[in-house]
């Protein structure tokens, strides 16, 4: 694709944004383990996907697995009615979150698009690898065994000075987002923000997964992965507890 | 390796887990010489303070020699005997280059834990000390990872000892920065509540700074003792006293100290109707925090004065600030910016003006640790700081 094509292309969906709901409280960042609930989530949904529809490929980014819950608790019945029942306008959630880290813009785009980047930041929950074309493939370990396994693509759109990727096509959640940078004051370096953008696919697939496991904060998962960006470009490193010492099997 | 872990609420113990091992590039990994208690250790044992997993190494205070070093650690090398501050921090983002060290941005493995309880912002990591803090392993073992070992590794110089240089880590940077936060000027006297480990080295540092008198606030005879041997303070014994307020009064010619340092936190014990209000609240989890140190030492000081705050809190409320408002106070406080005073801290200690090895009154072996954290939350003996060699 193109540089500079993502306005275009996707800017029907972007046009029809709006400001997203966030019923997440602070109670419900407080619950360890949100993270993980959330994955099973995706996969669940992926599995039940995989049911419905045999091996339709899942595409489906890390971000996509963590916000969709959120995604599709943002909007009600009423909110899809008054929007005139249109799925792609009523059920799309956006969010937006920002973090400054000390660095230029160029040093962040560039670091971003480093093949070696994603794999780094989302090493928690999925396996990342890019496959040429500005294009990445991802693995994310589901319940019983199963991997999920699906495509997106990168777009360095500079004349917009933003990053932006979308899932590929006969996505079962499609899903977009870009980053974007601008100047901090003084000497704070540069203002980033992460905007995530979905289209849930709704019925009952969504359902089971909400009755599942109810509400996921998806402004976390955009904060988290900002700072872990933050950290891995101010410093050099990702901060974590894994393998260290403790007194069980899980020592994180 | 043997080491000391949180299995539940009053519950220690030690036994084996795996060796720390390098993770990232910039970490070392220490060989622990000696550890030591905190109070705020006993906010997690009591389980006042959430997010502990059994099996939590604990421990943030302590010193030792470098075993093995990451390949990008440049400074500090395998041998080195050093001091590490409780808090883990990065050096390059805003915070660390402000001085602000546990506030820095780069060392909270898990702010999803923290930033809700503090409207979205997450403080540096600690070693050992809750989930909320970072869920580093702690110190009270016989190895230790130190992540940035560059910018949190200070080399002990010789003439310092195991015992002064450990308190150097957390008690001594912490009572250092509350001083330091009193902005001391000639004439000034700086009443410290409490006599542990921090408040001990808050009443040596304001010394150091230059106050004419200073004031501690306790009831455990030994401890008022240590005040006034080695920190030269006037003591008020609380339980023998009318009232800590008419006596601050008396004792500064009606102003009110300068400055009040509040190095008692969330536990705090008091006499009278406001401390049984705290311990049925707390008790009935409606607040996490007795707050009588710090509501006294409010109304205590002068107009204009200033309060500086090191003990932990959580939340509480009947807080006087219509008392900060009206009398024009100034409130600063923080965890320990420990790497902005380690070198002023090493140089005292060199120079025989700061020397906190008295804290240390009890001594064991990291396998009797649990008694030891017992004898430290009981004051039992005398203990002012049980201090654990692995």
């Amino acid at each position: 694709m193109p540089v500079g094509t993502i306005a275009r292309q996707r800017g029907a969906s972007f046009r029809h944004s709006r400001q997203l709901r966030t019923p997440q409280s602070a109670g419900a960042m407080q619950a360890p383990g949100w993270l993980p609930a959330a994955l099973g989530t995706a996969a669940i949904m992926a599995g039940l996907g995989m049911r419905r529809k045999g091996t339709v490929a899942l595409a489906l980014t890390a971000f996509a697995s963590v916000a969709a819950i959120g995604a599709l608790r943002g909007v009600t019945p009423d909110q899809e009615r008054a929007d005139g029942g249109g799925a792609s306008a009523a059920s799309e959630p956006e969010v937006e979150r920002s973090i400054t880290i000390g660095k230029t813009a160029d040093e962040l785009r560039q670091r971003w698009l480093d093949p070696g980047t994603l794999p780094q930041i989302m090493a928690a929950f999925a396996t990342v690898q890019a496959i040429g074309d500005g294009r990445t493939h991802w693995t994310l370990p589901g319940p019983l065994g199963r991997r999920y396994e699906w495509e997106a693509e990168t777009i360095d759109d500079r004349a917009g000075d933003r990053v932006g990727w979308c899932s590929l096509p006969h996505a079962i959640i499609p899903n977009e987002g870009w980053i974007r940078f601008r100047p901090a004051p003084a000497d704070r370096g540069t203002v980033m923000s992460l905007r995530l953008n979905f289209d849930p696919p709704g019925g009952a697939v969504g359902d089971a997964a909400v009755a599942l496991f109810g509400t996921t904060p998806i402004g976390l998962a955009a904060d988290w992965a900002l700072r872990r960006f933050k950290s891995l470009v101010e410093t050099g490193e990702i901060p974590t507890t894994e393998r260290q010492p403790a007194a069980r099997a899980d020592t994180r | 390796m043997r080491a000391l872990y949180w299995n539940g609420v009053n519950d220690l113990r030690v036994g084996t887990v795996k060796d720390p091992e390098i993770v990232n590039p910039h970490d070392a990994i220490l060989r622990v010489s000696l550890s030591t208690t905190c109070g705020s250790d006993l906010h997690f044992i009591d389980g006042y303070i959430p997010t502990m997993k059994p099996g939590d190494v604990i421990g943030h205070e302590f010193m030792g020699v470098i075993e093995e070093v990451g390949p990008e650690v440049k400074t500090v090398k395998r041998g080195d005997r050093v001091v590490v501050p409780s808090f883990i921090v990065c050096g390059q983002c805003w915070y660390c280059q402000q001085h602000l060290y546990s506030l820095c941005d780069n060392t909270h493995p898990k702010p999803e834990l923290q930033a809700p309880l503090f409207g979205g912002h997450a403080t540096a990591g600690i070693y050992g000390y809750t989930h909320a803090f970072g869920g580093y392993a702690g110190a009270h073992a016989q190895y230790v990872r130190i992540p940035f070992a560059d910018n949190d590794c200070f080399k002990v110089p010789d003439g310092v000892t195991d015992e002064t240089a450990l308190f150097l880590s957390d008690a001594a940077p912490t009572g250092y920065m509350g001083a330091d936060f009193c902005d001391i000027k000639p004439g000034d006297t700086v009443a410290v509540w409490g006599c542990g480990g921090v408040g001990l080295m808050a009443q040596q540092s304001a010394r150091l700074m230059g106050a004419e008198r200073v004031i501690a606030i306790d009831r455990f005879p030994e401890r008022l003792r240590m005040a006034r041997e080695h920190a030269g303070s006037e003591t008020i014994d609380y339980t023998q006293v009318h009232s800590v307020l008419e006596a601050l009064k008396e004792m500064t010619g009606g102003r009110g100290p300068d400055s009040c340092i509040d190095a008692v936190g969330m536990e705090a014990h008091g006499t009278g109707a406001q401390y049984a209000y705290d311990r049925v609240k707390q008790a009935l989890h409606l607040e996490t925090d007795r707050g009588q140190a710090l509501r006294e030492a409010v109304m205590a000081c002068r107009k204009g004065g200033t309060l500086s705050v090191l003990g932990v809190y959580g939340l509480i409320d009947k807080f006087p600030m219509g008392a900060i408002m009206n009398k024009g106070m100034t409130v600063r406080s923080a965890q320990q910016h420990g790497q902005a005073y380690m070198d002023r801290l090493l140089t005292h200690a060199q120079k025989g003006e700061l020397n906190p090895a008295y804290l240390a009154t009890h001594r064991f072996s990291l396998e009797d640790a649990p008694r030891g954290y017992d004898m430290f939350k009981h004051k039992t003996d005398g203990c002012v700081r049980a201090v654990f060699a692995p």
